[in-house]
C-alpha cells in the first residue's frame, strides 16, 4: 500500500516535470519566432492594401481590374521609395500568376515589382 | 529648254483644269463622228466648220453631236415627262436650226433624262463652266449650225444639268430600316442640303443642284458614313443607299469614341486592323491590350496553334508558361493572394514578404 502511493506521487511529479518542461520549451521557442512571422504578416497586408486601394497613390487597381497607366506608373518607381511610401521594413515583391500558376511578367524581363532579394522562378523579382 | 518645260506644264494645268470643270457639269457634249455609248446622239450636222443639221436617226451626215450624262442615263426622246427641246430643225435632214422659242420648225431636238432630273439650255455668245456646249449656230432662227471648237458661229448652245432629287435608303447590318438617320450633303466642306430618314429608312432630297458632292450619314448608336466625290443627283442605289454599322464612330485601336470595347465591326474603319478573322472574333468585346486566346493555327506566328494575343492590333504569340516559385535570402516567407483582373483575365496578385 505504501509502496503504491510512492509510485503515483513519483508519476505525478514526473508528469507535471514533463508538462512544465514541455510549456517553457515551447514559450522560449514561440518567445523567438512568433515577432518576425507576425511583423512579415503585417508588411504583406500593408504592400496588399497599399496597391489594391484605389485610394492608394501607388494603387494599381481600379476597382478589381488592373490600371495599366497606374501599374506603369509604379513600375516607374524606384523599389527603395515604394518601400518607403508603404513604410514596411521587410523586402517584398509583387507578381502575377494566371489560373496555372504560371508567372505573368510586368515587363518583358522583369516578372514583379519588389526586392532583388526575393526571386520569382529563379528571376530576381524587380 | 526651261521655255519648253514651261509650256508643257502649262498645258497640263489646262487639261487639268479642263477635266475638273468637265467633271462638274454633270453633262457633257460635243461633236463626233461616233457616239460611244452611253452618249447619245442628239442630232447630226453636215459639216463641224458649220453646214446644216439632221435628225439622229438619218444616216446622211457623218457628224453627231454627242452627249452623255455623269451619273444619270440621257435620251433623246421628246414629249416626255423629263424631256427638253433643244433645238427645232426644218426638216429630216439638209435642215436649217432654230431655237425652241420659235415654232416654226416641226422637228424637235431633244434630251431627256430619267426621275426627277431636270436639264435647262441657254443660247448665248459663251458657255459658264458649269455648262457644256453642244454647237453653234449663226442665228435664233433659220441658222445654220457648226461644233463648239471652230468658233465659226457667234451663238452657242449652252446646255447644263439642273437640278434633281437624291433619295436611297439607311439599313444597318442586320438588314434593318434606320429611322431618323442625318443625310448631309456637302459640297466645299459646306452642308447644302439635310435629311432625315422615315420609318421605312428611306429619304427623299428634292431640287439637288447638280453638282459634286460628299454624302455623309449618320444615326445615334451607328458608326457614320461618307461617300465622296459624287456627282448627284443620281439614280444609281449604290451611291445614295447606305448600311451602318452599329456603335458610334470607330478609333484606331477599334473601339468606338464613346466606349472601351474593342468591336469587330471596327475592321478596317478609321485605322483599325484586326490580325485576321480570327484575332478579331476573339477580341470582339474585349479592351485594348487585353490578352486573349488565340487557338488557330497560323504558319508564321502560331504554328502550333496554341498562342495568346493581345486585342486589337497584336500578334499572336506563344504561351511561355513558366511555373512560379519563391526564393527568398532570409528565412521566412509570408505569401498573400487575391483575385483580380488583368488585361481581361482573372489573375492571381501576390505580394511576398520575406524577412
Amino acid at each position: 500500500m505504501k509502496t503504491s502511493q510512492a509510485w503515483s506521487m513519483d508519476i505525478m511529479i514526473a508528469i507535471v516535470l514533463f508538462i512544465g518542461t514541455i510549456f517553457v520549451f515551447y514559450s522560449v521557442l514561440s518567445a523567438k519566432q512568433s515577432p518576425k512571422t507576425d511583423e512579415l504578416q503585417d508588411d504583406a497586408s500593408i504592400v496588399l492594401e497599399s496597391i489594391v486601394s484605389e485610394d492608394s497613390d501607388i494603387g494599381i487597381l481600379d476597382g478589381a481590374e488592373v490600371n495599366e497607366t497606374k501599374l506603369e506608373e509604379l513600375l516607374g518607381m524606384e523599389y527603395s521609395e515604394i518601400k518607403k511610401k508603404m513604410r514596411v521594413e521587410n523586402e517584398f515583391c509583387i507578381f502575377l500568376e494566371d489560373e496555372e500558376g504560371n508567372v505573368i511578367y510586368i515587363t518583358q524581363d522583369q516578372p514583379g515589382i519588389g526586392s532583388d532579394e526575393i526571386s520569382v522562378s529563379e528571376v530576381p523579382c524587380g | 529648254m526651261v521655255i519648253k518645260i514651261g509650256i508643257v506644264l502649262i498645258f497640263l494645268l489646262v487639261v487639268l483644269l479642263g477635266l475638273s470643270l468637265v467633271n462638274g457639269v454633270g453633262l457633257q457634249c460635243a461633236v463626233a463622228t461616233d457616239c460611244i455609248a452611253p452618249k447619245i446622239p442628239v442630232l447630226k450636222i453636215s459639216n463641224p466648220a458649220g453646214g446644216h443639221a439632221e435628225i439622229p436617226s438619218n444616216n446622211d451626215y457623218a457628224h453627231k453631236v454627242c452627249c452623255e450624262g455623269s451619273g444619270f442615263v440621257l435620251g433623246n426622246s421628246c414629249g416626255t415627262a423629263n424631256s427638253l427641246t433643244i433645238l427645232k430643225i426644218s426638216s429630216a435632214t439638209n435642215a436649217h436650226v432654230q431655237i425652241p422659242s420659235f415654232t416654226t420648225y416641226g422637228n424637235d431636238m431633244c434630251l431627256s433624262t430619267s426621275g426627277s432630273l431636270s436639264i435647262s439650255c441657254d443660247y448665248k455668245p459663251a458657255c459658264s463652266s458649269d455648262e457644256t456646249c453642244l454647237a453653234s449656230i449663226s442665228a435664233n432662227n433659220n441658222a445654220q449650225i457648226a461644233d463648239c471648237i471652230t468658233d465659226h458661229y457667234p451663238q452657242k448652245i449652252c446646255c447644263k444639268c439642273d437640278s434633281g432629287t437624291v433619295s436611297g435608303n439607311v439599313k444597318n447590318t442586320d438588314n434593318e430600316n434606320i429611322e431618323g438617320a442625318r443625310i448631309d450633303l456637302i459640297q466645299d466642306s459646306i452642308i447644302k442640303y439635310t435629311a432625315f430618314t422615315n420609318t421605312l429608312g428611306d429619304y427623299q432630297i428634292d431640287g439637288v443642284s447638280c453638282g459634286t458632292y460628299d454624302i455623309i450619314v449618320s444615326a445615334d448608336s451607328y458608326v457614320s458614313s461618307a461617300k465622296v466625290d459624287l456627282f448627284l443627283p443620281t439614280a444609281d442605289p449604290d451611291t445614295s443607299n447606305f448600311i451602318l454599322v452599329p456603335g458610334t464612330t470607330c478609333e484606331a485601336d477599334c473601339t468606338y469614341a464613346g466606349d472601351n470595347i474593342v468591336h469587330k465591326e471596327c475592321n478596317n474603319i478609321n485605322g483599325c486592323t484586326f490580325y485576321d478573322a480570327t484575332a478579331m472574333e476573339v477580341c470582339n468585346f474585349a479592351q485594348p491590350g487585353w490578352i486573349r486566346d488565340y487557338n488557330n493555327i497560323d504558319p508564321v506566328n502560331c504554328p502550333d496553334g496554341d498562342c495568346a494575343i493581345e486585342c486589337a492590333e497584336g500578334i499572336p504569340e506563344r504561351k511561355v508558361g513558366v511555373k512560379a516559385s519563391i526564393t527568398c535570402k532570409k528565412e521566412n516567407i509570408i505569401k498573400l493572394t487575391k483575385i483580380i483582373n488583368y488585361k481581361g483575365k482573372l489573375t492571381k496578385l501576390i505580394v511576398i514578404t520575406c524577412g
